[in-house]
């Protein structure tokens, strides 16, 4: 295999920006592959992409493209060998979408040529492989964004060049457009040999499509290769400063992330512990907005197939659980307890409480026992489902002893944001 | 698909071409005498037609060549300058070329060089303009699109505000300048009507040969390079080649407003963004619409004439109020 694109050592700058944008990046792409840049706003994605198309000469380092230093060949050269597709192009004047197509045969003609039928052909059958036939004669400043850049599409495709550049091909698109654009340059790929180098936001859809992931982060390659072996918690974590989990897409089989909260799990948990007492889908929404805040989170006594239960499951939070439908036995309420001893707030979430459950609340009144801060949420009116009102006794008893009443999850929030101090003495 | 069928540009044309030869022959019979268009074809055949024929040779018919080259001048670089720097609204004077051969001319005037060196001060005034905003747009060897329009700007008032004060400073009698400044095509002496003729068409011809540059450009300099355009050379040749059109043409002619503006504008409605339709089509049309212009401001006031300027702008502004109103939508 040869390089048809290999950067050495390339260090790139902007004649205002403070420091370089590239710092020392090397890399080959192989004639036929299709690769995939990932990385966080800022990485350095885009300076990196114009680099390889010869726009942004590095101040240290060269780019080779088959073989010959791209800075060194003339535009026409680059353009018979290097289509681009950028992230946002604007216009002033009314060109129709055909003719805009039809330029992508201008490194083909001399000075005074004009498009023979054989480029109106190719042009007509690059717009129908984007699904933008029906454009044709549209005005370019007139369409949507999604419209324009399936044109820009073509007229890469048009170009007929062996390598293709796409800075975020599928931004403007809706999700049918975006799946067709990549299984559309999938079909290149393999079907014509055609290089494919396109940086994309969408983890998931680069995972799936790219046979190579390379990952950005402050202006350097952080790792390049296979999705399985890139998209790794570990890695993405700590360059997307996220807290996130792979696991593999059911249907494709490929790897997948899904971002749980906005700061990465370090940091998680720095604020405090919470465990939360909920069922039935009242908890889903509390323990997300706590991990969202940087808590650490547990859950339970949960019942197998509760709806909370799933969502605390998928997002990797400790559960303490019980078989389905069963009353909480008294294994759950001690591990539970060991839980709550560990947290340093429990909040009791707006869920309904009846024989099998009671528990729960028995639980809350164990941990202000134990000297925890326990908030809960909303009045017991309507949610006493214990033929004998055991659940509204225990929750007056709760607060009595000083758990806190609130009415929202936002209040709850906002308590917990307040008590921090307090815990922490505590 | 209504891919634009060549026959019907090619029928446009035509008739833009048609309306270009009456205004031609108008321009040369309409005056305090008229002549019809027979007796013009016969003077050009060689005919001796007496006094008529002086006056067709000797008289109006430098004007009309003058006033063609002028309007395929400044309409053809209007198509440049607004694709160049992807704005709509620049026109042939935005990068100070009018105000630098404003301020030449005034030196000659004031100096009392004698009016036949005006047009040369026009011209040096309005080149160095040019040179010094090409020096000013250009950054690490690259020439900035934006800072060029910037800096035109910059260069335009600090110009006008030069030559106001030459004349405020001097106490001269300004109606003689203030005339040049807005546009006239006659008694411009028959050599420097043949050498800016010159220019200009030349200017014209580079100008029309980078048609599919332009196309690209327009379209955003990196999207041009990606599709095989040397940007830097492209934007230094047109921009020399058009400096120098509208150069002659200001030297000969004095700022003729609205021409290099409006006329690209139709055209683009009548036959769409390809700038190598664009520009032939601006050059005709443009120098129709100045021949004409220059019959109105012989008639309006006659025997008196109008400044070409004055007429250019009362039919220029309101155009493009209605055109601004359209795009609106």
């Amino acid at each position: 295999m040869s390089a048809v694109l290999e950067a050495i050592e390339i260090w790139c700058k902007y004649p205002r920006s403070p420091g370089p944008v590239l710092k020392g990046v090397s890399l080959r792409i192989e004639e036929g592959e299709f690769v995939g840049i990932v990385g966080p706003n800022g990485s350095g994605k885009t300076t990196l992409l114009r680099a390889l198309s010869g726009t942004l000469k590095p101040f240290k380092g060269s780019v080779l493209l088959d073989g010959r230093d791209i800075y060194k060949m003339s535009p026409k050269e680059i353009a018979r060998r290097i289509g681009v597709v950028s992230q946002d192009s604007y216009f002033s004047f009314p060109f129709t979408a055909f003719e805009v197509v039809l330029m992508g045969r201008s490194p083909y003609l001399k000075r005074f040529e004009w498009e023979k039928e054989r480029d109106k052909e190719m042009a007509r059958k690059a717009l129908a492989l984007t699904d933008a036939l029906h454009l044709a004669s549209r005005r370019i400043d007139e369409l949507s964004g999604g419209e324009r850049q399936r044109v820009m599409i073509a007229r890469a495709i048009a170009q007929e060049t062996k390598v293709l550049l796409l800075d975020e091909p599928g931004s403007s698109l809706d999700i049918n457009h975006q799946v067709e654009l990549y299984e559309l340059l999938l079909l290149l790929n393999e079907a014509e040999g055609k290089t494919v180098v396109m940086i994309s936001h969408d983890i998931n859809m680069a995972s799936r499509y790219c046979k190579r992931i390379i990952v950005m982060d402050e202006g350097r390659v952080r790792i390049s290769g296979a999705p399985d072996e890139v998209i790794r918690e570990e890695v993405l974590e700590e360059v997307y400063d996220v807290d996130l989990f792979v696991h593999q897409n059911p249907v494709t089989g490929t790897p997948e992330i899904t971002v749980l909260s906005g700061s990465a799990p370090g940091k998680a948990g720095l604020k405090g512990k919470v465990h939360v007492i909920c069922g039935g889908g009242s908890g889903e929404p509390l323990i997300r907005r706590l991990l969202v805040e940087g808590y650490e989170v547990t859950a339970g006594v949960l019942n197998r197939g509760d709806t909370d239960h799933t969502a605390a499951v998928s997002l990797g939070i400790e559960v303490v659980e019980e078989l389905p439908f069963s009353p909480i036995s008294s294994k759950s309420i001690s591990s539970c307890k060991e839980l709550i001893r560990r947290a340093d707030v429990v909040i009791v979430s707006r869920l309904p409480f009846g024989w099998g459950n009671v528990a729960n609340l028995e639980l809350a009144r164990e941990a202000k026992r134990l000297g925890k801060d326990v908030i809960v949420i909303g009045g017991i009116e309507g949610r006493d489902y214990t033929s004998d009102g055991s659940a509204a006794a225990i929750y007056s008893e709760l607060l009595e002893m000083g758990a806190r009443k609130v009415d929202t999850i936002h209040e709850a929030l906002e308590l917990l944001r307040k008590g921090e101090g307090d815990v922490e003495e505590a | 698909m209504r891919d634009r069928p060549k026959i019907g540009v090619s029928a446009k044309i035509l008739i833009i071409s048609i309306i270009l030869i009456l205004s031609f022959f108008l321009s040369i019979g309409v005056g305090p005498v008229w002549i019809p268009p027979r007796e013009i074809v016969m003077a050009f055949m060689g005919r001796d037609l007496g006094p008529n024929g002086r006056i067709i040779l000797d008289i109006r018919l430098p004007r009309a060549v003058l006033g063609l080259v002028v309007g395929m001048a400044l309409s053809s670089s209007g198509v440049v300058f607004q694709g160049m720097l992807r704005n709509p609204l620049a026109d042939p004077y935005v990068l100070g070329i009018s105000s630098g051969a404003a301020v030449g001319a005034s030196i000659a005037f004031l100096a009392k060089i004698g009016f036949e060196f005006i047009p040369i001060f026009a011209f040096i005034g309005s080149i160095a303009t040019v040179l010094l905003v090409y020096q000013m747009a250009l950054e690490g060897g690259r020439l900035i699109t934006e800072r060029m329009l910037l800096s035109g700007i910059i260069m335009n008032s600090f110009l006008s505000a030069l030559m106001l004060l030459f004349m405020s400073i001097s106490g001269e009698d300004l109606h003689q300048i203030v005339y040049w400044l807005m546009g006239d095509l006659g008694e411009v002496d028959r050599k420097v009507i043949a050498i800016s003729s010159a220019y200009m068409l030349f200017g014209l011809l580079a100008i029309w040969s980078m048609g599919r540059d332009l196309n690209l450009i327009s379209l955003g300099e990196e999207e041009a390079f990606h599709l095989g355009v040397d940007v830097e050379r492209a934007k230094r040749f047109l921009f020399a080649s058009s400096s120098l059109a509208v150069g002659a043409a200001v030297s000969a002619t004095g700022i003729i407003g609205f021409i290099g503006l409006v006329v690209p504008h139709m055209m683009r409605i009548v036959f769409g963004a390809d700038n190598r339709i664009l520009i032939p089509a601006s050059a005709i049309a443009g120098s129709s619409l100045l021949l004409l212009s220059d019959v109105a401001s012989r008639m309006v006031i006659a025997p008196a004439e109008l400044p070409i300027g004055v007429v250019t702008a009362m039919i220029g502004a309101p155009f493009f109020a209605y055109l601004l109103r359209r795009s609106r939508r």
